[in-house]
């Protein structure tokens, strides 16, 4: 069974995404902000992380550049998801970071994510 | 006693053969002593009877010192004799009361003598008349001179009255200027009052910028008096540091090309603390063209510009607190939709789940069209420009929407252009969101069966895309707020009462920001081209805002 690390700080985000990857056959472990998506990311070693950006404490963004320092978590798999719009800094570190993917929850359906992570975990 | 005398006479010559015979009481004596010239004398006729000449008959010897004249040679001669040049005049007078029996008295000159005479005459009979005469030669000169004196002092009392009209019209002329200058300064006092007390600053400076005056908004804007601005040079006081190039650039408007300026600027209050205001400048030229002073006026914008930002912010926020939600809405919808349990529902349950996703989907779509306009509003655009393939999007865009065209039974044709389109150096996303606009737009506003045309082109260094419909159409002055924020016009809300108004203010604010233009032409009834053209070389390298 795949492991997928959830790190959203809304809380209704996260139930959802829990209870839906979980009916999709996922084990799901939960982080509320980059710090502890950060250790979790370390102990538990996701095979895939789903990564928001705006979150207390540690945002997503200095989430994703410290877990690409580390050799135990560089090569992780990432998909970003935001209600923001990409900015500079976002897509900057989007195109740097091949195999991470970068999606606005609302304009996707949960479908498209859903073939996003299928396919990356195919990899 | 004269007439007496003359009358003797008279009655001397009507009782001589033509020559006075005086005797008894010596008449000749009295003659002979009078102050007086006297002559007696025969006019002489021509053939025709016309007075040619006349003889003197007798003199006395005033006569003589009179005329200068001796009695001796006078005597028994006539007047051509004696005075060949004779002004006609005499001989025609005389003529004339021998001829009427009318005595004459007048004032005339005989040129020769070069005297001037007072003339006493009257007929005595017999063709004979007698002239008694005062030399009145002087005293015509001091009349003269009298006369020219009193034409002299006429003048000056004229020259005095015109002095005093002069002066009573001065007076007046002063009066009236000295009232209109009143009226001009009284004009001048108001203008100076609404302008000293006007919330705008305005500052006067010379041609070479050093303050002349400020107005009372000068302390209240920037901190500092209008005494303290004066004779130093406009805005060293409250200045920021913007670029040499901002200054460079409106020094070379106001002063070179002597226009005015207008512009957004930073400045500094006397407290440190920054403001924005709007300032323009305007140069005062002379009649010759040449610039006299400047007039400046700022108009403090903080406020404004802090409220529209909080307002933008707020905008943007909400949106994002609004995306939330309304993201874990549609994916629950999703799930719902894809339940086993729902799918063997009946069809109500689905349409009940396809109307709230199809509202979910609106009010999303909406905050989307918010969080641009917020965007473009706090100039947070994210504008990443990448060589592109615009055909290639434009391509993408079209299969995208094929969908939503085939649903509204419109058909939407393209082909590609016939000469190649180079790379543009532009934001993909931003353009495709200006394509998916505007052929979305053309798909909703147009009827069942109609068509939805695409033209690309290049047109010189322009890339050009028009997109045509058979819809509804705009009317004109509806063309004219057309690219206004929120702006709907009443058939589009009847059409679709789902439209947020803020498409095609979207698509204008990314266009103009590349540098290039959009336009409409439309009828009514009959359907709109909305033509949009990019310069192909893009300037800019990109950053946060179009």
């Amino acid at each position: 069974m795949k492991k997928i690390l959830v790190v959203e700080d809304e809380l209704a985000y996260l139930k959802l995404l829990k209870t839906q990857l979980t009916e999709k056959g996922f084990e799901v472990t939960e982080a509320v902000n980059g710090k502890e998506g950060l250790e979790k990311a370390k102990t538990e070693h996701p095979d895939l992380i789903l990564l928001d950006i705006r979150m207390p404490v540690m945002d997503g963004m200095t989430m994703l550049d410290l877990l690409r320092k580390e050799e135990a978590t560089k090569k992780m798999k990432v998909i970003m998801l935001t209600n923001l719009e990409p900015d500079n800094k976002i897509l900057k570190g989007v195109v740097s970071d091949e195999p991470s993917f970068y999606f606005v929850k609302s304009d996707i359906q949960f479908t498209d994510l859903l073939n996003k992570i299928n396919e990356l975990l195919a990899e | 006693m004269l007439k007496q005398l003359l009358d003797t006479i008279a009655s001397i010559s009507d009782h001589s053969d033509k020559k006075p015979h005086v005797s008894g009481l010596n008449y000749r004596d009295v003659f002979e002593s009078m102050e007086q010239g006297f002559a007696f004398c025969r006019m002489i006729y021509d053939k025709g009877g016309k007075p040619i000449d006349f003889c003197y008959l007798y003199v006395n010897l005033s006569f003589a010192r009179l005329t200068g004249l001796s009695v001796e040679y006078v005597t028994g001669r006539s007047v051509k004799e004696v005075i060949p040049n004779i002004e006609p005049f005499w001989i025609e007078t005389y003529g004339r009361v021998v001829s009427s029996g009318k005595r004459e008295q007048f004032e005339n000159s005989v040129r020769a003598l070069g005297k001037q005479y007072k003339i006493n005459v009257w007929p005595t009979g017999e063709g004979c008349f007698a002239v008694l005469f005062d030399d009145i030669t002087n005293f015509k000169k001091k009349e003269a001179d009298a006369q020219s004196k009193t034409n002299e002092l006429a003048k000056e009392v004229r020259a005095q009255e015109d002095t005093t009209k002069a002066m009573l019209n001065v007076m007046e002329d002063f009066n009236l200027a000295k009232k209109s200058a009143e009226t001009l300064a009284g004009d001048l006092e108001k203008f100076k009052l609404a302008v000293d007390n006007t919330s705008e600053m305005v500052v006067i400076t010379n041609s070479e910028g050093i303050v002349l005056y400020g107005n009372k908004a000068v302390e209240t804007i920037t901190g500092y008096t209008p005494q303290e601005a004066m004779g130093k040079k406009s805005g060293a006081l409250w200045k920021s540091p913007m670029p040499v190039e901002y200054y460079r650039y409106m020094w070379d408007t106001i002063k070179v090309q002597k226009k005015m300026f207008v512009s957004e600027i930073l400045n500094k209050r006397k407290n440190g603390d920054l403001y924005t205001a709007i300032i323009s400048i305007s140069p005062i030229l002379n009649k010759r063209g040449v610039i006299e002073f400047f007039v400046a006026n700022e108009r403090d914008v903080t406020r404004e510009k802090a409220i529209d930002k909080a307002k933008s912010e707020f905008v943007s926020l909400a949106s994002h607190q609004l995306r939330t939600p309304l993201g874990i809405i549609k994916w629950y919808l999703e799930a719902l939709e894809g339940d086993e349990y729902v799918i063997r529902a009946p069809d109500n349950i689905h349409s009940y789940i396809q109307e709230i996703q199809k509202s979910n989907e609106r009010v999303l779509s909406l905050v989307r069209d918010l969080l641009s306009v917020s965007r473009i509003e706090q100039g947070k655009v994210k504008n990443n420009p990448t060589p592109s393939d615009l055909i290639q999007i434009i391509r993408e865009t079209v299969e995208q929407l094929q969908i939503v065209a085939q649903n509204k039974k419109v058909r939407v044709q393209w082909k590609s252009p016939e000469t190649a389109i180079p790379p543009v150096n532009i934001d993909a996303l931003l353009f495709h969101e200006i394509i998916e606009n505007l052929i979305g737009n053309a798909i909703e506003y147009s009827m069942p069966g109609g068509t939805v045309d695409l033209t690309v082109g290049r047109n010189e260094d322009m890339l050009y895309v028009c997109v045509t419909d058979t819809g509804i159409g705009i009317s004109p002055s509806d063309q004219k707020s057309l690219f206004t924020k929120f702006f709907r016009s009443e058939k589009a809300v009847v059409h679709n009462p789902e439209g947020s108004g803020l498409g095609l203010y979207v698509v204008k604010s990314y266009v103009e920001g590349w540098g290039g233009t959009i336009s409409v032409q439309s009828t009514e009834g009959k359907g709109s081209t909305f033509t949009i053209s990019i310069p192909l070389e893009q300037k800019k390298k990109g950053g946060d805002t179009v």
